[in-house]
């Protein structure tokens, strides 16, 4: 009664705050807000049900049935009819001048890019209250900081409704969103999602992702998989594709994995670069037979040979060399099993093994990156750290924040721990060269440039056993190996054309980086 | 003594008789300012557009289109020099 009272003299509304927006490196917004409305309708005003009903879903798309059956209860005051409604629609009913028909402004997600970056960013979409809320990735993580606060008005009113200057009134004005300023380049994101793109359709892969980061800073410059979806239009998708495979699949990173392996072993001070390992045949761990990819050994090799010739009987020989205890207690070191700790909502880790239950074949195995399992993001984050002189950085999607007084909270790069000295980092880093430039992938490297990386063929685990025919093809590596401006992994999953890491995901490595040093205007020597 | 009360009583009607006359003043200004408020409203929306507008022209698809569209079909074979090359080779000075 009190409630009804105060009703009639009282003009109570609730001021929504703006959603902030989410902006790339270079100051074009990713995501921001567009003039959108609720339409809604007053049943006891309308005039001709039936014309109404056609009239509405000619504009709104929606059939004419549901039109009609929504205007059909009359006892309700009002209706709503359909939610974040275009602009241009709104003019073209209000055209119309259908009696009965209700407009309340309600703002909508804009993404100026369409579906560039869509995993990452997330969607924003409805509470069980109707309200908006991020979900997934930055929309996700970043809900609380991008949706603001709603303020409030209370003042009375008179007979008309208009506001009475000398009542009472009190108005509490919204706190909106903070704009999100993202590491991300605009263009260096381009360039991986259209060569993504075409990389899938030229090796015939099923899926396949980009990451690329800046390995001074951890921050993220580029991130993309395929396949992936619209965030405007995220309903019309498969919920699977919601999450983002960077930091919530897992996969086998195979020979990438090998040249942090030799890292290890290298810090330890157990082997140099030009240690020699007699590679005359296949090693026998425990009750199974470890060979190289192609069955054919080639005598006494350097540590940086086994890396060129990617040779798994060679890190099973630096493998036990570190022995279990070491090896676990590095993998563990360079952030493999547990979060990277990205600002990204839909991040998970595959568990790591327990201590107790590594045995010898494990280990060996292991050593050329097969039964271990990381996430693309804790793969290039531990290549990025052979790049920047052995530190393992914090990666981050957001740069800074700015709220709506203008203050800005910068988000500073965040050193975890340093994971091997600079001089092995250096070492290591002229290891991955040399198996760049005399690996398997060397036909398809861009001349001029000293590029650090490693192949990788990590075949797909199956019922309890390793599909031959099923791979996953990797290439993870960094650029210009002298000074680093980014680290890159690219996977490839299943792909059809080869399944070889050196046939498909290397030169798709090899033709994203040429345009990043095209764009980041860094000259072939 | 008389005097002074009645002016007493003359000043504060015609205070009274003020303050009612600025109070409906106030009163029909609240139509004014949700006028203005609508007026703000407008105005806001106006400027959400133009910057929906400006950020879909900048926007890499949209250039990307405009590009294709005016036979920007090939991407220009770009050579690099280093910076200890010359450009043109030295000849002896005559």
């Amino acid at each position: 009664m009190k409630a009804e009272a105060t009703a009639q003299y009282k003009l109570e509304l609730t001021i929504p705050a703006e959603r902030g927006s989410i902006i790339t490196s270079d100051g074009y917004p990713i995501v921001m807000n567009k003039s959108a409305s609720l339409v809604y309708v007053e049943p006891k005003n309308i005039e001709n049900s039936k014309v109404f009903a056609q009239l509405v879903s000619g504009v709104l798309q929606i059939e004419e049935a549901s039109v009609s059956a929504m205007i059909s209860d009359s006892s309700k005051m009002w209706i709503p009819i359909l939610h974040k409604v275009d602009e241009e629609k709104i003019q073209e009913l209000k055209s119309l001048n259908i009696k009965g028909l209700g407009f309340e402004k309600e703002p909508k997600r804009y993404y100026p890019e369409g579906s560039m970056a869509a995993q990452l960013l997330g969607f924003v979409g409805l509470d069980q209250n109707g309200s908006d809320v991020g979900y997934f990735g930055l929309e996700g993580y970043y809900n609380r900081e991008l949706q603001g606060k709603a303020g409030s008005i209370s003042i009375e009113k008179d007979v008309s409704g208009a506001p009475i200057l000398v009542g009472e009134s009190v108005r509490i004005e919204p706190e909106n969103g903070s704009t999100m300023v993202l590491w991300l380049d605009r263009t260096i994101q381009n360039i991986v999602e259209q060569k993504l793109a075409e990389g899938i359709a030229k090796y015939g892969a099923k899926e396949g992702s980009v990451v690329v980061m800046d390995p001074a800073t951890g921050g993220i410059l580029a991130m993309a998989s395929y396949p992936s979806y619209h965030p405007g239009q995220y309903q019309q998708f498969d919920k699977e594709l919601y999450k983002n495979p960077i930091v919530a699949s897992a996969y086998e990173p195979g020979s990438t994995f090998k040249a942090l392996v030799m890292g290890a072993a290298i810090d330890k001070g157990l082997i140099k670069a030009t240690s020699i390992f007699e590679e005359i045949g296949p090693i026998a761990v425990s009750d199974y037979t470890i060979r190289t990819w192609n069955n054919e050994y080639n005598g006494p090799l350097t540590m940086t040979q086994v890396l060129e010739h990617s040779s798994n009987v060679g890190m099973v020989y630096v493998a036990k060399l570190l022995g279990i205890d070491a090896f676990v207690k590095y993998i563990k070191n360079v952030g493999f099993g547990v979060p990277t700790n990205i600002d990204l909502e839909d991040e998970s880790s595959p568990i790591a093994r327990s201590d107790k239950d590594w045995k010898e074949i494990d280990l060996a195995t292991a050593s050329f990156g097969q039964g271990i399992a990381v996430t693309p993001l804790q793969m290039v984050r531990a290549t990025a750290a052979v790049a920047n002189g052995g530190w393992l950085m914090e990666p981050h999607m957001v740069k800074k924040m700015q709220d709506t007084n203008n203050r800005t909270i910068d988000i500073k790069p965040k050193k975890v721990r340093q994971v091997m000295s600079s001089a092995t980092s250096q070492v290591v880093t002229e290891m991955m060269t040399s198996a760049v430039d005399n690996g398997e992938a060397k036909w398809a490297k861009p001349k001029g440039y000293r590029i650090a990386g490693k192949t990788g063929t990590a075949q797909i685990p199956v019922a309890g056993h390793y599909d031959d025919k099923r791979t996953i093809a990797s290439f993870v590596g960094f650029a210009p190996a002298d000074k680093p401006r980014f680290a890159m992994l690219v996977t490839l999953r299943e792909p059809s054309s080869s399944q070889w890491g050196s046939e498909t995901a290397a030169p798709l490595f090899f033709t994203i980086a040429k345009d990043i040093f095209l764009y980041l205007g860094i000259p072939a020597q | 003594m008389k005097k002074v009360l009645v002016s007493l009583i003359s000043i504060t009607v015609c205070l009274l008789v003020a303050q009612i006359v600025y109070s409906c003043m106030l009163v029909g200004d609240g139509k004014e300012i949700r006028t203005i408020d609508g007026k703000i409203t407008a105005v806001k929306g106006e400027t959400a557009l133009l910057s929906e507008q400006v950020a879909s022209a900048s926007s890499l698809l949209t250039i990307q289109q405009k590009a294709l569209s005016m036979g920007f079909t090939q991407k220009p074979q770009v050579m690099t020099i280093h910076k200890d090359q010359f450009v043109a080779a030295l000849g002896p000075i005559r």
